[in-house]
């Protein structure tokens, strides 16, 4: 069910009337909670409910018999078991075809003849990428002891599939997510208010800004042959500004929708536009996943390699970000972006130091060259990121770069909103997040809500199944 | 020299902060430059300066200064 289908506009009130309803009987709303989330899922398959179920149980079962052992090696192993399942399910519907091509062109060009296998029938179930790390993330959480395993199979079932951040995030830790499904659900005004104002931001964001720019930017990649610089430039940067809004507004409900059911969910985008470096920026962008791989990869990766030196911080980073890339989906666009990515960090990590004596001398001019040189590195990584193939890749960034900037293919009027919204996001930069007006004269709040509202409803993209871009990883 | 004080100008050196002053109490969410990139190279310095080596574990469930006090004064 998407977030933005008629469907959901009838499924979403049904739930909450229900579920406040049933308020004082903690368990049957959660019961409640799980029912609408394996609706919700099954939606769109409901083969992939045993999966996700599955899933659920395994970790559930590991995490509890790693709670009654005292034997670290067993603990270590109980562990093991739960990365090696939740992997090799993701490696399965993920990556399967991926490793086969590339086999099949690795042997072609060893014997000079390619193997009789073709590619297999593999529909990617969704969510998967998100819910195995949240489930993988828990039985991780309970080896190292911090957080204990629970006897609640219906909670922990309800944790792993809680449908407002089941197929997109934010990825939620176990110790944020988990006590609140045990904990007495409170009624609160201001939680609706705060649930209300998340909802329409991330509705304006992905209605009126993301699936407007789709046309243009599919466009524009599609025919990227024929276009000029100018068109592939401005391609490349509504592209930024169609994942960020389609991305960010996809978490903004998600965030927003939970709290309209007594739920803090994590937060997964902070203004990231405005950061001075890309290691800032990393913090700001889908923090959720981020906070994920530097916890549970970067961190004991680059204890691992520590007495490698700044060399071995820079290969523990490469390796996370490549790897972070690769979650991303099963394509070399996809690690060339991560490893970009993590060589920049790396870069930034190595030369911290003077960095800060420049910024130091410079001061305003410096966080200005830094802002603008970070936003287009994401702009160029992000064109990488949305090719289908590397050469396509290279023939859009060449294309910008070099081509010819004497007309423009695309009606330029398409940039007045993202552009308008990423000024206007500078002055709430300091905010939760874009539409937290509380506080603000009420002629300007009613002003926004009244102008988000009717840039929804003309724009006419409600209910005609846009899918957000990240339901594909 | 007191371990507080070794520990207080390894961290002034490696985060580039000279004005940094080290209480047991203090965490990493009240020095900005200390983030999880800069944390493994504290460890790494405080491992060589003492002659002493932490587990992977210790290195990623230090809670405070205090704690990583105590550890280094464990292991002298």
């Amino acid at each position: 069910m998407l977030f933005t289908s008629y469907v959901f506009f009838l499924f979403l009130p049904l739930v909450l009337a229900g579920y406040w309803a049933l308020k004082p009987y903690r368990r049957a709303q959660n019961g409640l909670l799980l029912v609408a989330s394996y609706i919700f899922y099954g939606w769109w398959d409901w083969r992939f409910l045993f999966l996700i179920a599955g899933s659920s149980v395994v970790d559930f079962l590991l995490a509890r018999q790693m709670g009654r052992s005292e034997s670290e090696g067993r603990r270590t192993l109980l562990m093991w078991l739960s990365a090696l399942v939740n992997l090799g399910v993701l490696g399965y519907f993920k990556y399967a075809n991926f490793f086969l091509e590339n086999l099949a062109v690795l042997i072609e060009g060893l014997t000079g003849q390619g193997p009789a296998w073709g590619a297999w029938s593999i529909i990617l179930p969704l969510g998967i990428s998100f819910y195995t790390f949240q489930t993988l993330g828990y039985t991780i959480d309970v080896y190292r002891r911090e957080v204990k395993p629970t006897r609640n199979f219906l909670e922990y079932l309800t944790f792993v599939s809680f449908f407002p951040q089941l197929v997109a995030g934010p990825i939620e830790r176990a110790r944020n997510l988990l006590p609140q499904f045990l904990a007495e659900r409170r009624w609160k005004q201001q939680d609706w208010l705060e649930g209300g104002r998340l909802i329409l931001w991330g509705f304006f964001k992905k209605v009126a800004i993301a699936d407007a720019l789709a046309p243009s930017v599919n466009y524009v990649f599609a025919n990227h042959e024929t276009l000029n610089g100018a068109t592939l430039a401005t391609g490349a940067l509504l592209f930024t500004f169609q994942m960020y809004c389609d991305f960010s507004g996809y978490s903004d409900i998600a965030i927003g929708v939970a709290r309209l059911l007594g739920f803090r969910l994590m937060k997964n985008f902070d203004f990231p536009f405005y950061s001075t470096s890309m290691s800032a920026f990393w913090r700001r962008w889908h923090i959720s996943l981020s906070t994920w791989i530097l916890d549970y990869l970067y961190t004991p990766l680059s204890i691992k390699f520590r007495y490698g030196g700044l060399w071995g911080l820079a290969l523990a980073l490469l390796i996370s970000f490549a790897l972070s890339g690769l979650w991303h989906g099963a394509a070399w666009t996809f690690v060339v972006w991560g490893a970009l990515h993590g060589m920049v960090l790396a870069y930034e990590a190595l030369t911290k130091k003077r960095r800060k004596r420049w910024a130091k001398k410079t001061g305003y001019w410096y966080t200005w060259a830094s802002r603008i040189l970070v936003f287009f590195f994401w702009v160029g990584t992000l064109t990488i990121f949305r090719a289908e193939h590397m050469g396509q890749a290279f023939s859009v960034l060449s294309g910008a770069l070099l081509g010819s900037w004497s007309s423009l293919a695309i009606n330029p009027s398409v940039l007045l909103l993202p552009v308008g919204l990423l000024v206007y996001e500078y002055f709430q930069r300091n905010r939760a997040h874009g539409l937290d007006v509380a506080g603000y004269h009420y002629t300007l709040r009613w002003s926004l809500y009244a102008f988000a509202l009717i840039m929804i409803f003309s724009s006419q993209n409600l209910n005609n199944q846009n899918e957000f871009i990240y339901f594909q990883f | 020299m007191k371990t507080i004080e070794i520990v207080s100008e390894i961290f002034r050196d490696i985060l580039d902060e000279d004005d940094l002053v080290l209480a047991p109490e203090t965490t990493a969410e009240d020095v900005e430059a200390w983030d999880s990139l800069t944390h493994v190279q504290l460890m790494v310095a405080i491992e060589k300066r003492f002659g002493i080596k932490f587990s992977s574990r210790e290195i990623s469930s230090f809670q405070n200064v205090g704690e990583l006090l105590a550890a280094i004064e464990n292991k002298l």
